[in-house]
């Protein structure tokens, strides 16, 4: 039927050629910027934006914002998506950024340097029922039979990479040898039933009563907390510092508002405003104010870069390589997903 | 006797599967009144979720259609090699991870993507804008007029449309006077179901959109958005009119629709 | 003028539907494509209306070459064997359909449209759909439609194909009717023999895509020039070479010279007409056809043996 393919193929291309115009007249004009971050400060942003648009800097700055698992996000500012200011959830999602060069390598000694890029800390956690009646404490406790852990997978979300390492990091702490601490980890990975995509959506799925321990950001668990939740959370003895990196892109079209913006977020008042959604003030005047919300006492709070761990430089592929990784090849044993 | 006990089954599987969910979704977008539930849905973020959603299904859809009929004339009416292999890639977006539609468009699109530097270069946003988004609704929504156009086409036959070719008419007069109407519920069903899969569509435009706040929030985006921030009256409230507007399609199609038995 | 169709084959893929058929149709005869069903009787008519492409040879639709020209141009009716019946139209609008494609002002196609009706027989019923009309009704409505247009030829494939007996009559006589008062030049397609006699002016008899024969009804069935359509048009007997009409048949009950011996295997009455099988002697059976009275005044049985007599047989030069 050629003669009567030609109509409906016109009208086809006429489809085709319209999409690209609708695509010109949809972005629009006005300057704004867009902050893409990972899945949990939302709420903290939703009070630290319009506070920065009643400074003068921010004067006549309007925001549009993306929120979504870290990796995902990344993923998606390298694909193009329009971003002025990334806030992920760890340091190699934004090398990642580096490499694909929009980020500059120096963002975190330019900026902020005291901070190194960092705008926000916290530590993992343990979230647990009311009243905690499987008495989960210490990260041996986990590996008990019948307990039902939830942690979002690692190869989407930063959260579940920070929740790796902690428990990685905690047991050579606790003197095991490399490989005695990737066996445990391999035997925790074998109680988790669920393996989210972001943290957030990781709470969700506690918050709907499955599982019976949430590995996750002592910011989510203490926001649940607030909202009332039936839940608590507790610190294990041994658990990692969690570093969320921010930056500019060097693609923003807007680098002075954008600069102004990530100052603002390092100011007492922003980091207060951090502070009052869960997450551990990298401002130390700030976290000194917050010491009953975030304990440190009993503590051993070790970092990313501990001897033992070795930084990401050595942990993101040692660890998270999709192919070579010791958690891709624990995903392949308990049959998670690793793309 | 048997068919009382059919009709139990049928009807209590019913109330299970659909009644259930659909009356928990009311029940809770409307928990703490009237008022909380509209003022959520009218926010300027909710109002353009709704606007996005219908603006994507308004393009989607036609677009859909259109192509959904070539498609079957195309696998029904001409025999061409590679026929099978178009009537198994229509199918692709049913057995396809509406995700994995939405990477492919990544490839595609994406700033280093095979069209996706050029267009940029050209200063055109495809990927975490409109398009995109239209482009993976289309796509997750492209069987349904073609899978419910085929069977009747092939049942119906050529000899309508022969004879009114010996009676003088065009292949597109024969096409608008004889085959279409022939075909027109079926079309007609197949446009709801797209336009169901339209509106409600959530992996692949949640991959593609970016996510960005009151610009590429499609309705559903919107509902797991609303979710994920624990504002419960929220995400049920704009499922209610999500549910809705799906209830207002079948509606209207069900008015359309001609008398069971006439001709 | 007329219909003239020269060396067409036709291919689906390796089989070979028409065969370098030729056929001549005068203008305003009645001319029948007989044969067996998958002799090509379709396939030709479909080409002759354009609905197929041949592979080889041309046709010519009133001293213009129409080979090559779509269907919609080609000035053809075509009834289809299963009347393709525009289903969501009325009876009205199926017959007005070629006229408002061709945009003859309204008052025009009514008025048209009334006269088909009447032509037809169908006025009361202009308003209904196809699906609440009888086989013959949608069959004259398949036909009228056809007419509408004003065909330089009319195509009919198997028109009475799908009705009863009783039906099938009727509309033969009303056709032949029609054609004398329209004498618009008409093939029509049939697999019965009996229908084509009493039809046609002219009978193309096909077999495995091949014309076999072409003539009048009388040449065919006097003159027939292979065994497959002395066979195919009205029953033949064959006794080793020689063929013989079954009413051709002589029964003797005494031994005659030139005669072969036969047994008698079964006995059928059908009214007027009765039939006998015979088991010939040497090999083989045959059917003889006599009256009932001839059957009567010969008091055969099943047992008997007899003499068969086939004096008119023929021979054929070289059978196909
Ligand atoms: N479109 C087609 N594709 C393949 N074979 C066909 C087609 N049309 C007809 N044939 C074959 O050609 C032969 C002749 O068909 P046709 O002309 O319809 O026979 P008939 O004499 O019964 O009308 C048959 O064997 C039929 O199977
Ligand atoms: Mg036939």
């Amino acid at each position: 039927m050629p003669r009567l393919a030609r109509p409906l193929t016109l009208l086809a291309a006429a489809f085709l050629v319209a999409l690209p115009t609708l695509a010109a007249s949809a972005a629009g004009k006005s300057a704004n910027l867009t902050l893409v971050a990972y899945s949990t400060p939302k709420a903290s942003y939703d009070q630290i934006i319009p506070a920065f648009e009643a400074t003068p800097e921010g004067s006549g700055v309007t925001f549009g914002t993306s929120y979504g698992a870290s990796g995902t996000q990344a993923a998606a500012v390298i694909a193009g998506l329009k971003a002025d200011v990334v806030n992920l959830s760890l340091q190699p999602d934004m090398t990642n950024l580096v490499n694909a060069g929009i980020v500059s390598g120096s963002w975190s000694s330019k900026r902020q340097s005291r901070y190194h890029g960092m705008v926000t800390n916290s530590i993992v956690v343990f979230v647990v029922r009311s009243g905690n009646p499987k008495k989960i404490r210490g990260w041996n406790d986990l590996l008990k039979p019948g307990v039902d852990v939830i942690t979002p997978n690692p190869f989407t979300s930063g959260g579940a990479r920070w929740n790796v390492m902690a428990a990685y990091g905690a047991w050579r702490k606790a003197g095991l040898t490399h490989k005695q601490a990737v066996a445990n980890l391999t035997k925790l990975f074998r109680h988790v039933s669920v393996q989210d995509t972001s943290a957030r959506n990781a709470l969700q799925t506690f918050l709907s009563g499955k599982g019976d321990v949430l590995l996750s950001y002592e910011n989510e668990a203490y926001a649940a907390k607030k909202l009332g939740q039936p839940i608590e959370y507790h610190s294990p003895a041994r658990t990692i510092l969690i570093e969320n990196p921010v930056a500019v892109t060097k693609t923003t079209a807007n680098p002075v508002q954008a600069a102004a913006f990530v100052s603002y977020l390092f100011t007492p008042a922003a980091q207060k405003l951090f502070a009052n959604n869960g997450y551990r003030p990298v401002v130390k005047s700030v976290f000194k104010q917050y010491t009953s919300v975030f304990p440190t006492r009993n503590l051993t709070i070790f970092n990313i870069t501990d001897r033992l761990l070795g930084g990401w430089k050595k942990a993101q592929p040692q660890f998270f390589d999709p192919k070579t990784g010791i958690m891709a090849k624990i995903e392949a044993q308990v049959g998670g997903v690793t793309g | 006797m048997r068919r009382l006990t059919l009709r139990t089954v049928a009807l209590g599987y019913l109330a299970l599967i659909l009644l259930g969910p659909l009356s928990v979704v009311f029940w809770r977008a409307f928990e703490k009144g009237f008022g909380p539930a509209w003022n959520a849905v009218t926010t300027p973020e909710a109002m353009h979720a709704f606007q996005l959603t219908l603006v994507i299904a308004a393009i989607a859809v036609p677009a859909n259609t259109i192509f959904g009929v070539l498609c079957a004339l195309l696998i029904v009416r001409h025999p061409f090699p590679g026929k099978g292999l178009l009537n198994a890639l229509v199918d692709l977006p049913l057995a396809l991870s509406p995700v994995v539609v939405g990477f492919a468009l990544f490839l595609l699109y994406g700033r280093t993507g095979w069209f996706g530097s050029w267009l940029s270069g050209h200063g055109i946003q495809v990927l975490f804008a409109l398009p995109s988004m239209i482009l993976a609704t289309a796509f997750v929504s492209i069987p349904f007029v073609v899978r419910e156009v085929v069977p009747v086409l092939r049942e119906i036959g050529t000899d309508q449309e022969q004879a009114a070719e010996t009676l003088g008419a065009s292949q597109w007069q024969t096409f608008r006077r004889v085959t279409f109407p022939a075909i027109r519920w079926e079309v007609a069903y197949g446009v709801v179901l797209t336009t169901a899969r339209s509106l409600g569509g959530y992996g692949a435009v949640s991959v593609v959109s970016g996510r960005l706040a009151g610009q590429t929030e499609t309705a559903t985006l919107y509902v797991s958005d609303r979710y994920e921030n624990f504002d419960i009256v929220g995400a049920y409230a704009a499922s209610v009119v999500l549910a809705l507007m799906a209830i207002v399609v079948l509606l209207t199609m069900n008015l359309l629709r001609p008398k069971e038995g006439v001709h | 003028m007329g219909i003239h169709v020269e060396g067409v084959t036709k291919r689906f893929g390796s089989f070979t539907a028409l065969n370098e058929v030729s056929l001549d149709v005068q203008q305003g005869s009645l001319t029948a494509l007989l044969g067996p069903s998958g002799s090509g009787k379709s396939t030709l008519l479909r080409v002759i209306a354009g609905l197929e492409r041949p592979d080889a040879g041309r046709v010519t639709i009133s001293g213009e070459d129409a080979t090559g020209v779509a269907p919609r141009k080609r000035g053809v009716g075509f009834v289809f064997q299963h009347y393709a019946a525009f289903k969501h139209m009325t009876v009205r609008g199926n017959i007005a359909f070629g006229l408002k494609i061709r945009k003859r002002p309204r008052a025009e196609v009514r008025a048209r449209v009334d006269e088909l009706l009447a032509l037809v027989q169908l006025q009361p019923f202009a308003d209904r759909y196809p699906s609440q009309l009888s086989g013959g009704q949608r069959q004259r409505m398949a036909l009228a439609r056809a007419l509408a247009v004003e065909p330089k030829v009319l195509l009919l494939d198997e028109p009475f194909g799908a009705l009863d007996t009783r039906v099938r009559g009727e509309l033969r006589e009303w056709l032949h009717r029609l054609h004398d008062e329209v004498r618009v030049t008409t093939v029509f397609v049939t697999h019965d023999q009996e229908e084509a006699m009493a039809l046609a002016d002219q009978i193309a008899v096909l077999h495995d895509g091949r014309i076999e024969q072409v003539g009048s009804p009388r040449d065919l069935y006097d003159q027939p020039q292979t065994p497959f359509v002395m066979s195919f048009v009205g029953a033949a007997a064959q006794l080793g070479e020689r063929w013989v009409r079954q009413h051709d048949l002589d029964l003797r009950l005494e031994p005659t010279a030139g005669a072969l011996e036969a047994r008698v295997e079964r006995i059928a009455r059908l009214g007027f007409e009765a039939r006998v099988e015979l088991q010939l002697a040497g090999s083989g059976t045959v059917w003889a056809q006599m009256t009932c009275a001839e059957l009567n005044r010969l008091e055969l049985e099943r047992g008997d043996t007899v003499w068969v007599l086939a004096d008119r047989a023929r021979v054929f030069a070289e059978s196909s």
